[in-house]
């Protein structure tokens, strides 16, 4: 009986202390993610992959537009080249995250300008679980393809494959996998897109509320620090949400629900990635809100909600397809014998546009603006 | 096999305790052991309670006005309740023959993903053509007729029947563990979808949407239904204006109501009960155990089908395809009939307990958030609740039987 009467004081002032302890928001979380349906995602808690770049300049530089697919301030152009014809007989694997549009994106691109040129590819999908990469690692090495290339599964872990792979002069190129020594490195500058959204949306709404539906993710919380350096320069207070959601359209719609009955007057609703902004689209609709909602990725179904012009009105189209098609001209120019481009040992970042409908592709086609490749200092 | 109620008592660590014995320890304890009674009957409805007040006030002081309790809130909270309630349902069904199935997030994306498929006219049902010939390859039904909102509600059920059936035979007729043979279905449904839609969403016709995520006779509370409490000098202004029903949670209900009067009301629905109490009592008895475990499988499955139907239609708009994309549901399913089983009637699952347990998590998600609580701090805070919430049923349920 003491013990019951103890537990009933103790256990309601413990959960009160929680409900209490209302922190910042600032979103600072950062924890590995283990789900995946991310185009750029990986769980590599070393990430030094992120640029760590010279601060933003809302003022748009008079030179280069980030936004139509120029190299931001302080970028050095990477020429990409490669005779694709060395891909003849030759065979290759691709790991790919997940059967989903943001990591295919890349993937299919590059599988097909290496079968167009006579390659073989084994393509992999590891179906979200980053558990099977080793495995497959390991059956490239045993059946000595020419190259292998990963997008989008953490690699941490893999440095003796990665050196076996080196030895035998086979290129790993990865997209969104982070840069872990002995790897070409491709990835969108994801720092960059959280601060093209953030200028558009200070351009867009001007003062006030914007709610940031994210995922625990390296790369969406880069996303996520481009986007606060802008608004809070401009004076706009932004409020994080769903940092514990993982990537599900669904799960971003319940926790902006949420966040619109606390904020009510919030003027916009950012998407960390495609999938929870067409989830925080549907819930600003249901609410009646008037908050217009971005995102950042370039799916199709992001374009396709901004067809439809709802409260959906734009994101930042990641190079995938460009990277994709790049991945390949690389490996090429390195099974012929030379090197990486660039500076070895930095990711090669791709270029990014945003899209709004002005310029949203029509359907089934992706944005077509020609990207840049460069390297940050 | 022992008694499969004893087996999930096992398996919970003693938080589903026996059936308190009758008698007591004399007239001296009688009010004492009123209470303890009380308390392990009630506990997790009375938690649920003081949660909602306690929301309540910290959202009065934290935003300066009401944004938890309000019309607007509450709709919401039917809103997000109505999915998990339909396949939480569903699994008690299953939970009371005592069996386990891993497989309801991936029948819940199958039913909202064929559904979505039919209606949007991308699946067709054919006949098979026979080899070496041009006989056969035509529709089952005519196409136009395979596209409508009945046709595809129907061919979602039926895939969920499917799996039922298959998990029941599997488990049942075969005698696999229903852990494993449920969790292997899962998979075989995960892929057989992304055959189908390399892992694309489908989405639905905007009509069929916008009736889905209405409200019921598009009926809402006026904004005169506000009042303003007193307590301790601070006055709350509860305006629920603005309220309004969901026809999502209008279906749950009626869905819950219909398993809720199954399982109470009908011989079959009783046998089940019969054969999850003592399996081998029953059998001895003339049930058709097999049979039973077969029917709960099957009926797990075509709940959890209409659950995805109702998740695509009432609530995204479009069908997801990943089932790893829904996978977050099998853990909240399990939860909520689990904090079920705890509430009102001792150790056992039942409809009304699990619409409870969805309620008091739906209830925690909306506050923490509304509050302002981090992501972090929430996942923390969720199985603080939730502990919280099973342990002082627990420690009330073995202070009454002490007394």
């Amino acid at each position: 009986m003491r013990k019951f009467k103890k537990a009933l004081v103790v256990l309601p002032l413990v959960a009160m202390t929680l409900l209490a302890a209302c922190g910042d928001d600032s979103g600072d979380s950062t924890s590995d993610t283990t789900a995946a349906a991310d185009t750029t995602a990986t769980a590599d808690t070393t990430a030094a992959t992120e640029e760590t770049t010279a601060p933003a300049d809302t003022a748009a530089a008079a030179a280069s537009d980030p936004s139509k697919g120029e190299i931001p301030e302080g970028g050095a152009e990477v020429a990409i080249a490669g005779d694709v014809t060395t891909w003849t007989g030759k065979k290759v694997g691709i790991a790919n995250l997940a059967p989903v549009p943001g990591a295919e994106r890349w993937s299919k691109p590059l599988q097909a300008c290496i079968e167009k040129n006579g390659g073989t590819v084994d393509y992999q999908d590891v179906g979200g679980d980053p558990t099977k990469l080793p495995a497959l690692l390991e059956g490239w090495a045993s059946a000595k393809v020419d190259a292998v290339f990963n997008i989008g599964i953490d690699m941490t872990g893999q440095e003796s494959l990665i050196a076996a792979f080196t030895e035998a002069k086979t290129p790993v190129v990865i997209w969104g996998a982070g840069n872990p020594e002995g790897v070409v490195a491709l990835d969108a500058n994801q720092e960059e897109d959280g601060r093209i959204i953030g200028r558009y949306l200070v351009e867009k709404v001007g003062s006030g509320q914007v709610i940031l539906v994210n995922a625990n993710n390296p790369a969406l919380q880069s996303r996520e620090k481009g986007l606060k350096e802008v608004l809070d320069e401009a004076g706009l207070e932004l409020i994080v949400v769903g940092e514990a959601l993982g990537f599900s359209a669904e799960s971003a719609q319940k926790s902006v629900e949420a966040a619109l009955q606390a904020n009510p007057d919030a003027k916009a609703v950012v998407g960390g990635f495609g999938s929870l902004g067409v989830g925080a689209a549907a819930a600003v609709t249901a609410a009646g809100s008037s908050a217009v909602v971005v995102s950042m990725n370039g799916d199709p179904e992001e374009y396709a909600a901004i067809r439809e012009g709802g409260a959906f009105v734009a994101t930042v189209a990641d190079g995938h397809e460009f990277g994709g098609e790049a991945a390949c001209q690389i490996a090429a120019d390195m099974i012929a014998g030379n090197a990486a481009p660039g500076t070895a040992g930095k990711q090669i970042l791709a270029t990014s546009v945003l899209v709004t409908a002005d310029n949203v592709p029509a359907e089934g086609s992706s944005e077509a603006t020609p990207r840049k490749f460069y390297q940050l200092p | 096999m022992g008694s499969a109620v004893a087996k999930i008592r096992s398996a919970v660590g003693g938080v589903i305790p026996y059936r308190r014995q009758a008698g007591g320890n004399g007239a001296g304890h009688a009010s004492e052991s009123k209470g303890m009674a009380f308390a392990a009957r009630y506990g997790t409805i009375v938690f649920l309670l003081v949660l909602v007040v306690v929301f309540t006030v910290l959202c009065e002081i934290r935003l300066g006005e009401q944004r938890f309790l309000s019309g607007s809130n509450l709709t919401l909270l039917l809103r997000q309740s109505a999915v998990l309630a339909i396949l939480a349902s569903g699994l008690t069904i299953a939970l009371i023959l005592g069996e386990f199935d891993l497989s309801i997030a991936a029948a819940l994306t199958l039913g909202g993903g064929i559904f979505a498929l039919f209606l949007s006219g991308q699946y067709v049902v054919t006949w098979p053509t026979i080899p070496f010939t041009d006989i056969g390859g035509g529709a089952v039904v005519p196409a136009d007729w395979q596209d409508t909102f009945l046709f595809a509600l129907i061919a979602a059920a039926f895939f969920g029947l499917l799996a039922g059936v298959i998990n029941g035979i599997v488990v049942s007729y075969f005698g696999v563990s229903a852990f494993i043979g449920t969790l292997g279905l899962a998979g075989i449904i995960e892929g057989y979808l992304i055959r189908l839609t390399d892992g694309r969403s489908v989405a639905l016709p905007k009509n069929v949407t916008d009736t889905a995520q209405g409200t019921l006779f598009g009926w809402k509370a006026p904004d005169s239904w506000g009042w303003d409490l007193t307590v301790g000098g601070r006055t709350f202004n509860l305006n629920f204006g603005g309220l309004s029903l969901p026809i999502i949670a209008v279906t749950a209900a009626i869905i819950l109501c219909g398993i809720s009067f199954f399982l109470r009301q009908t011989e079959a629905g009783r046998r089940m009960d019969a054969v999850g109490g003592n399996p081998e009592a029953s059998r001895l008895a003339g049930i058709d155990v097999k049979r039973y475990r077969l029917a709960a499988f099957m009926m797990c499955a075509v709940i959890a089908a209409i659950a995805g139907v109702v998740l695509a239609a009432g609530r995204t708009g479009s069908a997801v395809t990943l089932v790893g994309n829904q996978g977050s549901y099998l853990l909240q399913a399990y939860t909520a009939c689990f904090l079920g089983a705890v509430t009102l009637r001792e150790g056992e699952f039942h409809v009304l307990g699990t619409a409870i347990g969805v309620l008091l998590m739906t209830v925690t998600f909306s506050g923490l958030i509304i509050l302002g609580v981090p992501g972090y701090a929430q996942t923390i805070a969720n199985g603080v609740i939730l502990i919280a919430a099973l342990t002082f049923a627990g420690l009330a349920r073995r202070a009454a039987r002490r007394t």
